[in-house]
């Protein structure tokens, strides 16, 4: 019996640490802040790491998700300005589809950016044309879709199926397309830029689709689940630094003639911080090593739903263990706090995790 | 990470489940009211449990073990709790005890000792707290004097559960007044039957009394009753603290899930007043019991990961302070939503109350919890001070 990380995720995690300490540290993190675009030196630095393609799947069992999970502590640790949760999901999907040999490898290698439109605004929908089909949607929040060059979506085909579920269709758009307009949202969290994406009779070829048509259900609700995932594994990171960065600060910090540190209520507050960040820990491996063996798929929920509670309430209680400080923009904690809510409500929120659980155990109880 | 079981120790848990199932008392948490019947009833309990193998799973044969390892013993703490029987009555004895004497003790003690716990022929209970000396352990006033070959023992302790039925008490007394509160402490082992001990039964808010006070008047033992060194019985009381969370945990938890699934069980059944659905069908509730149920499926990792640490001898420090924190303060929320739930049956407990009370137990046991082997306010001072390192 062992629980915890492999040497080979430790050892992946520290080159991942190491990696992001050394070309984004906090400073690269605000100079993205000014100017959102992607690097092509960052986008080159992930890819030769091979850090995206990590997750495989035989039948119902998963490899590789407990590194990707030890890689997105690393991530929410740095506040990677990146879309690694759509590189790691949009590389995974296409390694599943032998045709997308080549965008697979692009992708990986970090010669193409790939992002995935998550939240579509009503149905989005694609017409038989031709051979192909001409597709129309509107997406809000589409990570770093400006710099990107592949943008996936999930369009329902119609006519494929009887219900919208059995239409659902997984996309890759080219950006670059006169038929997909991108537009600026201005959104809390600055270390993750989202658009707003319209696509207008896109003409889509049968090259175009992940798949097959109609295979978009199973696939969506696939990448929501290691999404889920990966989110928690994020907000932990970020969680982690923030305690610690915290801790830290009530070390040097000085009132009433002493280190605020030696106060019980910040004691107290730090203590409390440290369990809801060691619980979130053990969920998340927990989760991943679950999803590995293809059984308790609620254990994801479970991870997701406390890892998001936890996280908001850490870098909110290190913002008020900062005092006044804390709450400017100079700080960089409420870059943590803004990334902490963003990613509580991605890949299902609180409430929708909350609900799954106790389905899980109403059926585990009979009825 | 690896948690799957290897066939032997899925057959060891079938097997102790089916025991267990067969063999745990009944209704007990109706005989809890009365003292004596409580006390009877887990005496009998201890010694069936001793006679089927149950006590002392991994300590060795030689001294009255199974001889087992560490995994099997945690494989039956969470069949234990799953089935939701009460705890024998001789667990100061199993838990602090045993493993105690078998990290310090000498070999005289282990095989004086061990055997009678392993067969639950004598039942130990717990000489720690003091009227004056809770949260600060350290500052116990109890003297222990030598006189001659023996040590002379006066004071007072309390929170000493079962002590009227006890054969035996650890002892912490004070040996060197003159030294720092931590270096002058002694562990002693004191017969219950010596001249000058009289014990007092303490009520609880549960309506239980198994705590009692104990009163230590001119009690004279013989020199050599002490584990480990004189005046280093802090240490020695701290030796055991990592062993029992470690190994708590799983069972700790099973325990707790049973009881969550009993609330589910009611809360299908019940209904709002207010709204007239189910407790089940409203939203408001099922977030509540999901997050009360997210909780305990974590305290089952945290169980996991400690009894991983010590299968794999990696070294377990303050961080246990977390799981006492964790368990014991989820376990406060989950009683407050059991009476919400219950709504103005709450009210009712014993054979009046819905679930026989059960709900009712939680409730008040859990203010416990977060008092003793160390309040939440101790250890949120240890996990900051000695985990976190903030200033002193």
């Amino acid at each position: 019996m062992y629980f915890g990380f492999s040497e080979e995720e430790k050892m992946l995690k520290k080159s991942v640490h190491d990696l992001l300490k050394k070309h984004v540290p906090i400073e690269t993190v605000r100079k993205f802040i000014e100017e959102p675009n992607v690097s092509r030196s960052l986008q080159n630095l992930i890819g030769q790491q091979g850090i995206m393609g990590m997750v495989s799947r035989e039948g119902d069992k998963y490899e590789g998700i407990l590194l990707a999970v030890a890689a997105f502590e690393e991530a929410g640790k740095a506040l990677l300005p990146f879309p690694l949760i759509e590189g790691v999901l949009g590389t995974y999907v296409l390694s599943r589809d032998e045709s997308k040999e080549d965008l697979y490898g692009e992708v990986l290698e970090g010669k193409q950016l790939l992002t995935i439109a998550w939240h579509e605004n009503g149905a989005a929908k694609m017409y038989e044309q031709g051979d192909g089909y001409a597709a129309f949607g509107s997406f809000h929040g589409v990570p770093f879709a400006d710099d990107a060059d592949k943008i996936m979506a999930f369009f329902q085909a119609q006519g494929t199926g009887m219900t919208p579920s059995e239409e659902a269709t997984l996309v890759i758009l080219d950006r670059h397309h006169p038929a997909v307009n991108v537009q600026p949202l201005k959104a809390m969290d600055l270390t993750m830029p989202v658009y707003r994406v319209e696509v207008a009779n896109y003409p889509v070829t049968v090259a175009d689709i992940v798949l097959q048509p109609g295979d978009g259900q199973a696939l969506r609700q696939e990448m929501q689940q290691l999404g889920a995932l990966f989110a928690s594994a994020e907000l932990l990171g970020l969680s982690d630094a923030v305690l610690y960065k915290t801790v830290e600060y009530t070390k040097v910090r000085k009132q009433f003639g002493q280190e605020i540190g030696k106060f019980q209520a910040l004691k107290h507050m730090a203590a409390d911080m440290y369990v809801m960040l060691e619980s979130s820990r053990v969920a998340i491996i927990y989760g991943g090593w679950a999803m590995e063996e293809g059984t308790e798929p609620e254990s994801v929920s479970i991870a997701k739903a406390y890892a998001s509670e936890a996280a908001q309430e850490i870098t909110g209680m290190a913002i008020q263990m900062h005092g006044g400080i804390g709450y400017t923009w100079e700080s960089d904690l409420h870059l943590f706090f803004k990334r902490a809510r963003r990613l509580s409500g991605a890949f299902g929120d609180i409430f929708s995790h909350r609900e799954r659980v106790l389905q899980a155990v109403l059926q585990q109880i009979g009825g | 990470m690896n948690l799957t079981e290897t066939p032997e120790q899925r057959e060891y848990r079938l097997r102790a489940r089916e025991w267990l199932e067969a063999n745990k008392p009944r209704n007990w948490e109706l005989v809890s009211e009365n003292y004596d019947e409580l006390a009877k009833m887990l005496t009998e309990w201890e010694v069936k449990l001793a006679q089927a193998g149950y006590t002392g799973i991994s300590v060795p044969k030689e001294y009255g073990g199974q001889g087992l390892t560490f995994m099997e013993e945690i494989i039956f703490n969470e069949e234990f709790g799953r089935c939701g029987a009460p705890r024998g009555i001789n667990n100061i004895g199993k838990n602090l005890l045993v493993p105690t004497l078998l990290a310090v003790g000498t070999e005289e003690q282990k095989r004086r000792y061990i055997p009678k716990v392993m067969s639950a022929e004598e039942i130990w209970c717990q000489g720690y707290s003091e009227p004056n000396a809770g949260s600060d352990l350290a500052s116990l006033s109890t003297r222990a004097v030598l006189d001659g070959d023996e040590w002379v023992i006066n004071g007072q302790k309390i929170w000493t559960s079962f002590a009227t039925e006890a054969h035996m008490c650890i002892v912490l007394a004070r040996t060197d007044p003159e030294a720092p509160k931590h270096k002058g402490i002694t562990y002693f082992l004191v017969p219950m039957n010596t001249p000058g001990i009289t014990v007092r039964p303490l009520k609880q808010m549960n309506s239980k009394s198994d705590f009692c006070e104990v009163f230590f008047e001119n009690v004279r033992i013989p020199k050599d009753s002490y584990v480990g060194e004189i005046n280093g019985g802090w240490k020695v009381a701290n030796t055991t603290l990592t062993f029992e969370r470690g190994s708590g945990t799983l069972g700790r938890t099973a325990l707790y899930m049973r009881v969550f699934h009993d609330l589910v069980k009611l809360s299908k059944e019940l209904t709002v007043a207010s709204t007239g659905r189910k407790v089940i069908e409203e939203s408001y509730y099922r977030q509540k019991l999901a997050k009360s149920c997210i909780e305990f499926a974590i305290l089952r990792y945290h169980g996991l990961n400690i009894a991983s640490q010590i299968i794999n001898n990696e070294k377990i420090g303050p961080e246990a302070s977390m799981q006492k924190l964790y368990y014991s303060e989820s376990h406060k929320r989950f009683g407050e939503l059991a009476m919400e739930i219950e709504a103005e049956q709450a009210n009712y407990w014993f054979s009046s109350g819905l679930a026989k009370g059960k709900m009712q137990l939680s409730y008040l046991e859990s203010r416990s919890d977060t008092i003793h082997s160390g309040t939440s306010q101790i250890q949120r001072n240890i996990i900051a001070e000695r985990v976190l390192g903030m200033p002193r």
